[in-house]
């Protein structure tokens, strides 16, 4: 130090280098150990057991409220569910969480022996909670009220069953559709009845020729496979494979129809400037409004749930078609179903249990579901929007609100509301075993860095191959 | 006897010591309950397979060798590091330069001391689409800016070698807490020395090398460490800014946005690996320890301290 400090030092702030040190150790450990240790489970958690409890047949249960995480009952379809159920069950409230289920909060609630009564869960994590005794199965409150799971989609029961077991009652269904708007495709001339969704070249031809650039950048997407969005599942399926083998849990990522599936959709968006320049510009996008891509043109095809509909009908004469996709060279249809299921968390017994049941049973039964269609109806008739149907798990309710209760908007709309039923027939669902988070988080990591150049398809593939195996394996071990 | 009167008396705690431990026994009694367990406890999960749902099975070290095979623990470490690197040393003189500005005596400076604040308590999760809009490679207002001098801004959002330093600057605009720091160090700078300095001959340079900086080189060693402590931790600016939904499950291009802690909470709560979550978090805070006990060695000839070194 120099001569002019050291003639005065007193007025400096004043803080030793032990102090400092000791400090910056303690907020150092206390700032990545702790906030992970504190979920020691409160009793003393085991297997998955059936908490049959000692309630009786068909009994009404007694006053009681539900807590209901993961589902909201902020929208006019939700509150007309509920005021289905508590017509015959009055003595039944809701106090419900709405938005995503979160994952912390369920797992230290378990944990600690006071989780909800019923939790809205994604179908393809069922068997992530189920393989860890999270939730617990349902089949005796099935067999001992008699309880239709025919007004269900079969593959959705599939879906949310572990080991034989069933662990959840469906909810809504999301199924991938294709857009394409039909004023882009007047502007470059290209018919969209000669579009064939079972024809790769022409899928991967038409991305080229509709899409476009301006100063480097895209100002319009040609055709999204949204295959960077998780639908390698759909792309393999439609090229006659599966990723994972669901009999033998072995992994499949390293068939060449899965690496063929994965290089024509890294093909199909280098064709239209990259995977950076589609991403640069989708993040630029404002999705839910009136300026969707599909909307205004940004996006002249692109694969997407159905639900998009209702962003679309902010313009009811949106001048759009939708189609299923196809299974590859062939006309047969194929989807991808994804949504949610009501299941019952380990800890929650006896009269608990039964309030559970009750609202899983009474809000998924066709009436309810019916009756919050009717009150969606309504209330878009007041707000002067048209009415859109959803895709429910309840099969006998959406043919009411497909058939009754929607009114034509346009033809773009009723063409794609008439496609629902042969979507739900024609869908196949993503492996929902005990790792699917791991699989799916590793998966959409390796199809990015194919699709972003960092790895080779084939690279990618072998890499993810190995790491989903090694998590199955290590799952079971 | 006397013996053992001496140790009794040794042992006793006197009455000012008495009171001080009742005073900090809230604190004490928080800590031990909700830091210092916790903090046992994931140490011993660190060496258990363990999913929060089932009581954990010892598994040895297994997690930690997982670690040495573990792709995404490599890239995360590596992006913890490289963030830290660029972050620390940015932000340090970019703080010291805002404060030594407030400190000036100008017309309207308590509006700017506010100002300079404000992005301090701004929600992160505003904050961070407020960057994504002006980091944003199709039409965002930096690149905007840049193309006006003729330069063709980076894809800061897209392109991976660009999604870290766009962090960075991110951060730097809420550097608020540093400045408040520095500009009370300032303050207590004796001003006689600054008067000394120009009776000497000294010019604006060589007062805020000779005076300034060494005064306050324990306040910038306190700012250095801590700013260390937390870059290495970062989590939310990442979170908000490079959601896993918009890049397919990846945080950011390739996961150049994945950073530690992220990582970390992504195998303890979605992976239900708490396991290997805290023996990710063992690992961090040795790297830590490490990397602060390196930079406190380094120290010793470069701070100033009252006992005149």
């Amino acid at each position: 130090m120099n001569k002019v400090v050291q003639k005065q030092s007193s007025g400096s702030p004043k803080y030793s280098r032990r102090a400092i040190l000791r400090g910056a150790m303690l907020i150092s450990g206390a700032y990545t150990a702790t906030w992970l240790a504190a979920c020691q489970p409160a009793g003393q958690p085991g297997a998955a057991t059936t908490p049959a409890g000692n309630s009786s047949a068909g009994a009404a249960p007694a006053a009681a409220t539900v807590r209901v995480w993961g589902y909201g009952l902020d929208d006019v379809r939700a509150k007309a569910r509920l005021a289905t159920l508590q017509k015959s069950n009055p003595n039944i409230t809701v106090s419900p969480v709405g938005g995503d289920l979160n994952t912390q909060q369920l797992l230290t609630a378990v944990a600690s022996g006071d989780p909800p009564e019923v939790v809205n869960v994604d179908r393809v994590e069922t068997g992530s909670w189920a393989g860890r005794g999270a939730i617990d199965p349902i089949d005796d409150l099935v067999s001992r009220d008699s309880f239709d799971l025919g007004q269900f989609y079969p593959i959705l029961i599939d879906q949310v069953k572990y080991n034989g077991k069933l662990y959840g009652i469906p909810q809504f269904v999301n199924v991938d559709l294709i857009y394409m708007n039909l004023d882009v495709f007047t502007e470059v001339g290209v018919d969209p009845a000669s579009v064939d969704p079972g024809n790769w070249d022409q899928l991967q031809q038409l991305g080229e020729q509709l899409h476009k650039m301006a100063d480097g950048k895209v100002v319009r997407t040609g055709f999204d496979t949204k295959m960077q969005d998780n639908r390698l599942w759909l792309w393999s399926w439609a090229n006659g494979t599966d990723l994972i083998n669901r009999e033998t849990n072995k992994a499949n990522f390293t068939d060449p129809k899965v690496i063929e599936a994965l290089t024509w959709g890294k093909a199909t968006v280098d064709k239209q400037g990259g995977e950076q320049a589609r991403a640069a510009f989708s993040q630029a996008q404002n999705f839910f409004s009136a300026q969707n891509p599909v909307l205004i043109g940004q996006t002249a095809m692109t694969v997407f749930e159905q639900w998009l509909i209702g962003v679309l009908k902010v313009n009811p004469k949106a001048n759009f078609r939708a189609m299923l996709p196809r299974i590859r060279n062939t006309q047969d249809p194929l989807t991808d179903a994804t949504g949610s299921a009501f299941a019952i968390p380990r800890g929650i017994k006896d009269a608990k249990r039964d309030a559970a049941w009750t609202f899983i049973k009474g809000t998924t039964s066709s009436d309810a579901w019916i009756a919050g269609e009717q009150a969606t109806a309504a209330d878009n008739k007041t707000n002067g929007q048209p009415y859109h149907p959803t895709i429910t798990g309840n099969s006998a309710a959406d043919q009411e609100a497909w058939t009754k209760i929607y009114q034509s908007i346009s033809p773009g709309y009723d063409e794609a509301v008439k496609l629902f039923p042969e979507a739900v027939k024609a869908a196949r669902y993503r492996y929902s075993g005990p790792v699917a988070a791991q699989i799916a988080e590793a998966m959409t990591a390796a199809v990015n860095d194919a699709l972003q150049g960092a790895k080779t398809p084939e690279q990618a593939m072998t890499d993810l191959q190995q790491k989903a195996q090694q998590t199955i394996d290590e799952f079971q071990a | 006897m006397a013996g053992n009167r001496t140790t009794k008396s040794r042992f006793r705690l006197d009455e000012e010591a008495r009171a001080g431990f009742f005073f900090v026994s809230p604190f004490l009694l928080g800590f031990i309950v909700f830091t210092a367990g916790p903090l046992l406890a994931s140490f011993y999960f660190s060496f258990t397979r363990y999913d929060v749902l089932n009581p954990p099975v010892w598994r040895g070290l297994e997690n930690y060798r997982n670690m040495l095979q573990d792709e995404r623990f490599s890239k995360t470490l590596y992006n913890s590091l490289y963030f830290t690197l660029l972050y620390v040393p940015t932000a340090i003189p970019f703080a010291l330069g805002l404060a030594l500005l407030l400190q000036a005596r100008v017309r309207g400076v308590s509006f700017w001391r506010t100002a300079f604040y404000l992005p301090e308590i701004t929600p992160a999760v505003a904050a961070g689409v407020l960057w994504l809009r002006i980091l944003s490679a199709q039409n965002g207002l930096l690149n905007e800016a840049l193309a006006v001098i003729g330069i063709n801004g980076p894809a800061w959002t897209i392109d991976a070698q660009w999604v870290k330093p766009a962090i960075v600057m991110m951060k730097l605009w809420s550097v608020g807490w540093i400045v408040v720091i520095y500009f009370a160090a300032l303050q207590q700078v004796p001003k006689d020395l600054y008067e000394a300095a120009i009776v000497d001959g000294a010019n604006a340079w060589q007062r805020f090398w000779r005076i300034t900086l060494p005064m306050i080189s324990n306040v910038i060693f306190f700012t250095v460490i801590m700013l260390t402590i937390f870059s290495l931790n970062i989590f939310t600016e990442p979170m908000v800014m490079f959601p896993p939904q918009v890049f397919g499950g990846q945080m950011g291009p390739q996961d150049s946005a994945l950073f530690y802690v992220l990582y970390l909470f992504d195998q303890a709560f979605r992976n239900f690996r708490m396991g290997y979550a805290s023996a990710l978090a063992w690992v961090l805070f040795v790297i830590t320890l490490i990397i602060v006990t390196l930079q406190v060695r380094g120290s010793r000839r470069l701070v100033y301290t009252d006992s005149g070194q």
